[in-house]
């Protein structure tokens, strides 16, 4: 697939990206992108570096192979990195991650869920660059390294630890990461150093972010949340499956309830394929069972006419003989 | 004295109102429950939101709103 002549907006790459995966799908007639986002993106100079997209596919697992190779034929020599995991909750959902390099040139990047980043084998002179733009800029060297050195994520990390408990505090400390409960299920969350999807909950990864400051004041505030209105902050709360997730999913045991009810849905489909299928075979054995029947009769009635005849010819024979 | 601590790109800005400046603190609370969650910590050693402006509560923190990501 050619690739876009003209430099693009951000809408328009997204769309370019759509593209090349509706193309790799063409082979794969059951299967669609069910939801497609692009989360990370870095330029430099207006000139787009690398991205990843993120998007939800409703497949099947032989379809998936198809969709990777397709991905791969269609952009070649760009997709440095590409993973694809089963949704927990939907069994035919895939969410494809794919981190594209040397693409085409953007205009900027936006949306709430944007987050500038960098890879290790980003070359140095890109690094300075954005170092650089952090002192033009907006930017800020905790968005784009996620390192703590900077002032402001220095005052945003003693500010958090000045609202954690003990406990928080030891699992910050080693994990970059602590747990909290929720002010109405009192079920736990495992808020994570990361922009998006950093927390962690029964109904599984949650993504509310406050873009705009660093992102330590971004856990205070989730946890400050989840601790005072739960209810407001799963509102809030993007869920991997596109949709929001609940109180009533944060109740203990739920995730594993609905996976029973999944396994139980599908034997209770299964059972009545079988019992649908063997009741078309009875059905059939019993159409066969009849037409044999009718033919044998048929048959009989036929040889029964023959000898008949037969009689009926020797009987005249005979009669005709001695008369 | 009353202290505003507002989370912002800078990590978190501190301001300070006199007793005699209740007013200002006041339209300043109000403006920025625009952008952000007032909360402030209870007794029991945890949190409370905040909705209405208490000339007694001592140290409020802003919490910028959150948005799906």
């Amino acid at each position: 697939m050619a690739t876009p002549a003209q430099p693009l907006t951000v809408a328009g790459h997204l769309a370019w990206a759509a593209r090349f995966v509706d193309e790799a799908l063409r082979d794969c007639p059951n299967s669609f992108v069910r939801r497609m986002e692009r989360s990370r993106v870095v330029f430099v100079d207006d000139a787009f570096v690398c991205a990843e997209y993120v998007f939800e596919v409703q497949c099947s697992s032989e379809d998936v192979v198809h969709l990777q190779e397709g991905i791969r034929r269609n952009l070649p020599g760009t997709v440095r990195n590409m993973s694809m995991c089963q949704d927990f909750l939907r069994m035919d959902s895939y969410v494809v991650s794919i981190e594209a390099v040397e693409g085409q040139p953007i205009m900027g990047v936006g949306g709430a869920g944007d987050s500038v980043s960098v890879s290790e084998d980003i070359p140095p002179y890109v690094i300075e660059r954005f170092r650089q733009m952090e002192q033009e800029m907006f930017l800020r060297p905790s968005d784009i390294f996620g390192s703590t050195c900077s002032r402001a994520n220095n005052r945003a990390e003693r500010l958090l630890k000045s609202h954690l408990n003990p406990m928080q505090l030891h699992d910050y400390g080693v994990r970059r990461c602590f747990a909290t409960f929720g002010s109405e299920s009192q079920a736990p969350y495992t808020i994570c150093y990361e922009r998006n999807f950093n927390v962690a909950s029964c109904a599984g990864p949650l993504c509310a972010i406050a873009s705009d400051v660093p992102i330590c004041d971004q856990m205070l505030a989730q946890k400050l949340l989840i601790e005072t209105d739960e209810p407001r902050f799963l509102e809030i709360a993007n869920h991997r499956s596109g949709g929001h997730a609940t109180v009533e999913m944060m109740r203990p045991g739920y995730l594993e309830e609905q996976q029973t009810a999944r396994v139980r849905e599908y034997v209770r489909i299964r059972d009545n394929e079988r019992r649908f299928q063997s009741a078309r075979i009875s059905h059939a054995e019993r159409l066969v069972a009849s037409v044999r029947a009718d033919m044998m009769a048929r048959q009989l009635r036929n040889r029964s006419l023959v000898g008949f005849l037969f009689v009926t010819v020797v009987w005249w024979v005979i009669c005709v003989t001695f008369a | 004295m009353k202290t505003f601590k507002v989370m912002d790109r800078s990590g978190d800005s501190e301001l300070r109102f006199a007793p005699t400046q209740a007013k200002e603190a006041e339209a300043k609370f109000a403006e920025l429950l625009g952008t952000h969650t007032a909360y402030k910590s209870s007794p029991d050693g945890g949190n409370q939101q905040v909705r209405s402006f208490k000339d007694t509560d001592e140290e409020t923190l802003f919490a910028p709103h959150l948005q799906g990501g």
